[in-house]
């Protein structure tokens, strides 16, 4: 009786293993497709980088792994909209706001829902925008690694909709919220936005000050697309200050550094406000 | 009343004349007579051979013997035998020393319209050498007729031709390897054209590239002096660094065993650690890596 008990454990126990080596090869090949993905989006190229992520994204479906399916899908999301795909990046993200039977936690789904409010945003859709940073922020309750980035969304569309000064508190909040939480990308954002509401309510120096923060943070993060867009929000703050020489050469720096990162909206931005 | 009759003056003596002239006449004939029977050997004493021939077409009595090309003799008699005819040669005996036992006889013509006479071959070295006496009879090698020189030149030329008819039949086989030959070096001509243009292409590049190649190196030239210098420097560095290195990779072949010995052990503790109950609960698998979700990702594109 005792050998037939020991022998059954034994059985057991290498089903278990088995198991447990099947799992861990499919999330070794989900994490191998990610990281591909992730190489692919730093080299730009883009079809490639979908394609890994979207296989990442299937193993991790395979598994069930919630976690691993909410940051495929996010990164999906992101390559999909860099390539104009909106209903594509769309799509990506249904494999966590359509799945109500997996538990995902709540900043995954809070990532989500922000990444489906810029989607909305980008789109101009700006009451489906608001509908999902609220739920975004609902996600993120009081302290979220999103936070920054939330608000930084809310003063965006307060701009867009003409609400500087609830951009301009949108913006602190996210300054501050990034600062308290070391997130230098979403600081930079913030400042930038602060400057971007100081050019809008004419506050010329105010800009100049809090971009220049900008472009110091982008500079050190190595973000060429947002170094741009800080000198072209320079340019326009000299230019509103009377400074049209100091504004050309904002102008044409962010030219230079458009065309560098191909970046083909930017430059043609700056080259509209050279021939101004 | 009788009166004698005297010859008239003009005719004294003509009795006498006339004698001298027949007899001056008659030693003239005699003196020519014998010049000829000189020429023509009646004064020399010959040693007669025979050979005996086939037939004697083309051979006619008084016929010159030629030795060399020197006449040497004449044809005496031609006389019909059982064998075809016998030919009586008479040499004379200056020469008689150079015609060995061996010596053959041959009809041969000066040219292709010259007159025909006997051509004595001396023979092969081997033949007896000692000289021909009277009654010696030589051998006789028959002329060859056009039909059999035709003959030979068939039998000789037939494997030639045959050899031709082959050749022209691979020729006209267009599996063959000539054909297969010649339209490979078709397409090569026809590729000729473009091959020229890109050689002529290829020399002006390469005159740039030697120009361009001038140039530098007279640049070179300019500044040798200066990366002499420097060049010296840094080979005196690179001596005193290499000397350092030599003293490390003396060491480096063992050190390099070691360290590869060290990983692998490495390696193959850390899998057996991780594949152990008690510690794979507790290491951390690798994490999913999601980009930064940047508020700014739709800014400027609207």
């Amino acid at each position: 009786m005792r050998l037939l008990a020991f022998l059954l454990a034994v059985l057991a126990a290498a089903c278990t293993a088995s198991q447990r080596t099947s799992t861990a090869a499919r999330q070794e090949a989900a994490l191998e497709a990610n990281r591909k993905g992730e190489a692919y989006v730093r080299q730009g190229a883009l079809e490639n980088a979908a394609r890994s992520y979207r296989e990442a994204l299937r193993l991790s479906q395979a598994l069930e792994d919630a976690d691993a399916i909410a940051a495929n899908a996010i990164n999906l999301s992101i390559v999909r909209q860099r390539q104009g795909r909106f209903a594509d990046a769309r799509a990506s993200l249904d494999a966590v706001l359509e799945q109500p039977h997996l538990k995902f936690s709540n900043t995954r789904l809070a990532e989500v829902s922000l990444r489906r409010a810029l989607l909305d945003l980008e789109q101009k859709d700006g009451a489906g925008a608001n509908t999902w940073v609220a739920k975004a922020a609902e996600h993120c309750a009081e302290r979220c690694a999103t936070g920054a980035a939330i608000h930084n969304v809310r003063a965006q569309l307060a701009l867009q909709a003409g609400r500087a000064d609830e951009a301009a508190a949108a913006a602190r909040s996210a300054r501050d919220a990034s600062r308290a939480s070391g997130d230098q990308p979403e600081q930079a954002n913030a400042l930038r936005l602060l400057g971007i509401v100081g050019l809008k309510t004419g506050d010329a120096e105010s800009a100049r000050q809090h971009l220049e923060q900008a472009l110091a943070i982008d500079r050190e993060l190595g973000a060429p697309r947002k170094i741009a867009l800080d000198l072209l929000a320079l340019g326009q703050a000299a230019a509103l200050g009377g400074d049209r020489e100091s504004a050309r050469a904002y102008y044409a720096r962010a030219l230079a550094v458009s065309e560098a990162d191909r970046d083909v909206a930017a430059a043609a931005e700056a080259r509209a406000l050279l021939a101004q | 009343m009788t009166q004698k009759a005297s010859p008239p003056r003009r005719f004294r003596g003509i009795r006498k004349q006339v004698n001298m002239f027949l007899l001056t006449a008659f030693l003239g004939f005699g003196g020519l007579v014998a010049l000829v029977a000189y020429k023509q050997g009646m004064f020399e004493s010959h040693t007669l051979i025979h050979f005996h021939a086939p037939d004697a077409t083309g051979i006619n009595k008084g016929m010159a013997v030629r030795l060399h090309g020197v006449l040497v003799g004449t044809v005496k008699d031609v006389q019909l035998v059982e064998r075809g005819v016998r030919v009586q040669l008479g040499i004379k005996n200056d020469y008689i020393q150079r015609l060995p036992r061996g010596s053959q006889a041959r009809l041969a013509r000066e040219g292709y319209v010259g007159a025909a006479s006997i051509h004595i071959l001396p023979g092969a070295a081997a033949a007896d050498r000692t000289p021909v006496a009277q009654g010696d009879e030589i051998r006789f090698i028959p002329q060859k007729g056009i039909a059999e020189m035709l003959d030979e030149v068939r039998q000789q030329m037939t494997p030639a031709f045959q050899e031709l008819r082959r050749v022209a039949a691979e020729m006209a086989d267009p599996e063959s390897d000539f054909r297969k030959s010649v339209t490979a070096l078709r397409e090569l001509i026809e590729e000729l054209p473009a091959a020229t243009r890109d050689v002529r292409q290829l020399a002006r590049d390469t005159d740039r590239a030697i120009n361009m190649a001038a140039r530098v190196g007279a640049q070179a030239e300019r500044e040798l002096p200066l990366i002499s210098q420097k060049l010296g420097a840094t080979l005196d560095s690179l001596n005193a660094a290499s000397s350092q290195a030599r003293e490390v990779l003396s060491q480096a072949p063992e050190l390099m065993r070691g360290s590869g010995e060290l990983v692998r052990d490495t390696q193959e503790l850390t899998q057996a650690a991780r594949r152990t109950w008690l510690l794979r609960d507790y290491i951390e698998p690798s994490q999913m890596r999601t980009l930064p979700v940047d508020s700014f990702e739709s800014y400027g594109k609207r």
